[in-house]
């Protein structure tokens, strides 16, 4: 009889911790990208490909536009992918991720990181698209995992000049879990384009770098980040421009399971931002901010998890601009709060972000107003499937 | 044991988690905390209530940018949150972007340009910390608000400091909060610095629980200095509240809320050429309901309407008042028309407010917000939007989220 309610309990348990999509981080504060440091969820697999070991057999897809530049609330790429366990070793095929792709920026749509307005970019060179990430990992008293990412891209034209326009990138991610430990590396090897207007044009991100530790201790988790990207832009008739960022976050998180189904979570973490667009003139910013976040997640029935959470910079909130001028500022206006839920199906679960969608309805502006809108209900939505 | 799950049952109706702005204002009572109906939010008129709330997670949904210009509004709420937990005989919390709207209106008072664009920062990124413990009979609470920001290129900067302290002990309830700091500056031309100076502020008052009635009485007092260059305008605010709340349980799921009150507030700024001056007066009586329709469903409502209600105004004029926002604002809110300048000394008109609100409750979370409130075409963005409407599509505005852990 023990034995059935401690596997009734690691079922439910297990039921109610598998999420998995981009909605579910935000909903929490978390980077939707990379995942959390501290919250386990499926898209942690991006930050620390040895994630890989401890959520997989399933399929996810987040919806989404083909056509998307830049990952955004209203545009959000179109991505998805499955994950097995294979016996001894555990496999995954992504397909469209846009993780630390620079499309804005390379596209013109987004301006350089360090505030300048400098335009890195041009909208006809090829954005990174169709991109193709592998994933591998084991167990061997530490569990590790691998993930390659692919993309490229090339178009033969006549005009605006007869040549060709290509793309091709590669990036390579390691990590590892060891017990309360982990750690990891994701390593931007190539990203470039070439032939934009002019076939001489040509877009090269940084070698970038995701690197980080994370230990969990007496139900705490430290962690810290080393982040940095970058791009440079060379065009035929224009000299060179450049952007760059360095971004490095150091803290702790807190989950408290207030139950089998409810869970609570806290983090504080030192944010520190160092920035620069090279052009003619050089912008260099610095971003020093404590940013905290408090969230909840709960099981509100058995077929609807709902969860929220507000963040915002306290203490340490200064954008420190030098160019011809040093002059510094508050980051205004950034108390967040985002909210989501997850409709479950028992393997089959929709998340979404709710609350976004503005008094009038639309969901064309990433509009939070604190309405609740049943007619275009969520946003991000994404469907997983547990097999 | 019959006495012991009735009391259980009260209990996880009166201890749930009623914690929202929605709440308060759909009983027809002001969003910055009640004198007499338990609510989360009245943390911030009287500190000691955290011991009421602990435990828990807060979230207004809304948004963290400028454009519901620094007001917090029902089409347009702020987001803020936050959480409050006990540890032993104390508790202690975090709340984060509880900005003051009153703060944001006396601020516009000095802005100086012809233009729409605010001259100064508007509190921002405010964090209140929290802390309280036992004392005996006594609880008490305290509270220190803290928001400061700047902007070097535009030469602004503004910071605000605040302290509440607060006590209940038993029927009684007293608070005292105290502005410790209020400024902020404009000095991007050089000679002519604008600048709200907050020369002091406070709020105290309290109230006295007699059986199932709760007579109260506050007084918030503030005055400040507007500097234009060399001018130098005094400002004054003044606040007074004296009334009686009356809270009929009507079984261990519904209830009946009465309010009658005296109210009266006042601005005076007292420009050299002629002094311009806002009172509201007036004397409300509210009358609510709150009753679990269903397990999952709470529903509240009231009306209210001016026994007496009048607005004086004087020399609201566009000298006095030149910022476009700022002129809207404080027209708005006291002569009851964005715009009209006209020095007024009539009854408030459009007194009788219907207000609406529901709760779904799935156990330790909760989910409020305010219905009805969606206009005739469902875009709760609109200007008139409580035309007796339930739409579905927008179900709620002021839309909140609170979680018992």
């Amino acid at each position: 009889m023990k034995k059935q309610i401690v596997l009734a309990t690691i079922a439910t348990l297990a039921t109610t911790s598998v999420y998995a999509t981009k909605a579910r981080m935000r909903g929490l504060g978390q980077d939707g990208d990379r995942g959390s440091f501290y919250i386990d969820d499926t898209r942690n697999v991006f930050r620390n490909a040895a994630n890989i070991n401890k959520t997989n057999n399933y399929i996810v897809t987040e919806w989404g536009t083909a056509a998307s530049t830049d990952d955004s609330a209203i545009a959000p790429s179109a991505e998805g992918g499955f994950f097995r366990n294979g016996g001894s070793f555990n496999y995954g095929l992504y397909l469209g991720a846009d993780v630390d792709s620079q499309n804005g920026i390379r596209n013109g749509t987004t301006t350089g990181y360090a505030g300048s307005g400098l335009v890195v970019g041009e909208s006809d060179l090829i954005k990174r698209d169709n991109e193709l990430d592998l994933f591998f990992g084991g167990d061997m008293g530490v569990e590790w995992g691998a993930r390659l990412s692919y993309a490229n891209s090339s178009a033969d034209i006549t005009t605006p000049f007869a040549g060709e326009r290509k793309h091709s990138s590669l990036g390579l991610g390691l990590g590892m879990v060891m017990g309360d430990l982990e750690a990891y590396a994701n390593i931007g090897l190539n990203d470039e384009s070439e032939g934009g207007n002019l076939a001489a044009d040509k877009w090269e991100a940084d070698s970038a770098i995701d690197a980080g530790l994370a230990y969990d201790w007496m139900g705490y988790t430290f962690f810290a980040n080393y982040n940095t990207d970058g791009a440079k832009y060379t065009n035929a008739t224009l000299a060179a421009v450049e952007t760059s960022r360095t971004d490095l976050t150091v803290g702790v998180g807190h989950i408290k399971e207030v139950s089998s189904t409810s869970r609570m979570f806290m983090d504080v973490s030192y944010f520190n931002r160092k920035a620069e667009d090279k052009s003619t003139t050089t912008t260099e910013q610095t971003t020093s901010a404590l940013p905290v976040t408090v969230g909840f997640e709960t099981d509100a029935t058995s077929w609807l998890t709902l969860r929220g959470s507000i963040s915002q910079r306290v203490l340490i909130n200064s954008v420190e601009t030098k160019s011809t001028a040093t002059t510094k500022a508050t980051g205004a206006d950034n108390t967040n709060v985002e909210a989501g839920m997850t409709l479950n199906f028992g393997k089959l679960m929709i998340d979404g972000v709710i609350g976004n969608t503005g008094a009038a309805g639309s969901a064309a502006t990433d509009t939070e107003t604190g309405a609740l809108s049943l007619d275009r209900l969520s946003t991000r939505v994404a469907v997983h499937y547990w097999f | 044991m019959k006495t012991f799950l009735i009391t259980l049952a009260m209990l996880s109706f009166t201890g749930s988690a009623f914690a929202s702005k929605a709440r308060l204002l759909a009983l027809g009572d002001d969003k910055d905390g009640s004198f007499f109906i338990d609510d989360f939010r009245n943390i911030f008129l009287n500190s000691a209530y955290i011991h009421n709330h602990k435990d828990m997670v807060f979230l207004e949904l809304g948004d963290n940018g400028t454009s519901n210009a620094n007001i917090d509004a029902d089409a347009d709420q702020k987001a803020m949150g936050g959480f409050i937990k006990s540890a032993g005989n104390f508790v202690y919390g975090l709340y984060l972007g509880n900005e003051s709207d009153t703060d944001n209106l006396l601020r516009a008072t000095a802005w100086t340009s012809t233009g729409a664009s605010a001259d100064l920062n508007p509190v921002d990124n405010v964090t209140d910390f929290f802390f309280g413990g036992e004392a005996g009979d006594i609880k008490w609470g305290a509270n220190l608000l803290y928001s400061k920001s700047e902007d070097e290129a535009a030469k602004r900067e503004d910071e605000r400091y605040a302290v509440r302290l607060g006590m209940l002990m038993g029927d009684v309830e007293a608070f005292a909060n105290i502005s410790v700091g209020n400024e902020a500056s404009n000095n991007l031309t050089s000679g002519s610095e604008v600048k709200f100076d907050g020369s002091s502020g406070y709020h105290v008052g309290g109230s006295y629980k007699v059986g199932d009635f709760t007579p109260y009485v506050s007084y918030k007092d503030g005055t400040w200095d507007n500097i234009n260059g060399t001018t130098k305008t005094e400002g004054s605010f003044t606040e007074i509240k004296v009334g009686v709340g009356h809270v009929k349980e009507v079984s261990s799921s519904s209830r009946i809320y009465t309010r009658v009150n005296y109210f009266s507030e006042e601005v005076e700024l007292k420009y050299a050429a002629n002094a311009a001056t806002a009172k509201l007066t007036n004397i409300p009586l509210v009358i609510g309901f709150e009753s679990n329709a269903t397990s999952w469903l709470t529903l509240r409502g009231s009306v209210s309407t001016n026994l007496m209600g009048k607005r004086e105004t004087k020399n609201l004029s566009a000298a006095n008042l030149p910022n476009l926002t700022t002129r809207s604002l404080i027209t708005t809110r006291y002569n009851g028309t964005a715009n009209d300048l006209t020095d007024r000394d009539e009854t408030i008109q459009n007194a009788t407010v219907v207000s609406a609100g529901a709760t779904l409750n799935f156990g330790k979370l909760s989910v409020d917000g305010l219905i009805g409130t969606s206009g005739a075409g469902g875009d709760a963005s609109v200007a008139n939007s409580k035309v007796g409407v339930l739409a579905l599509d927008r179900l709620m505005t002021r839309v909140a989220m609170t979680y018992s852990f």
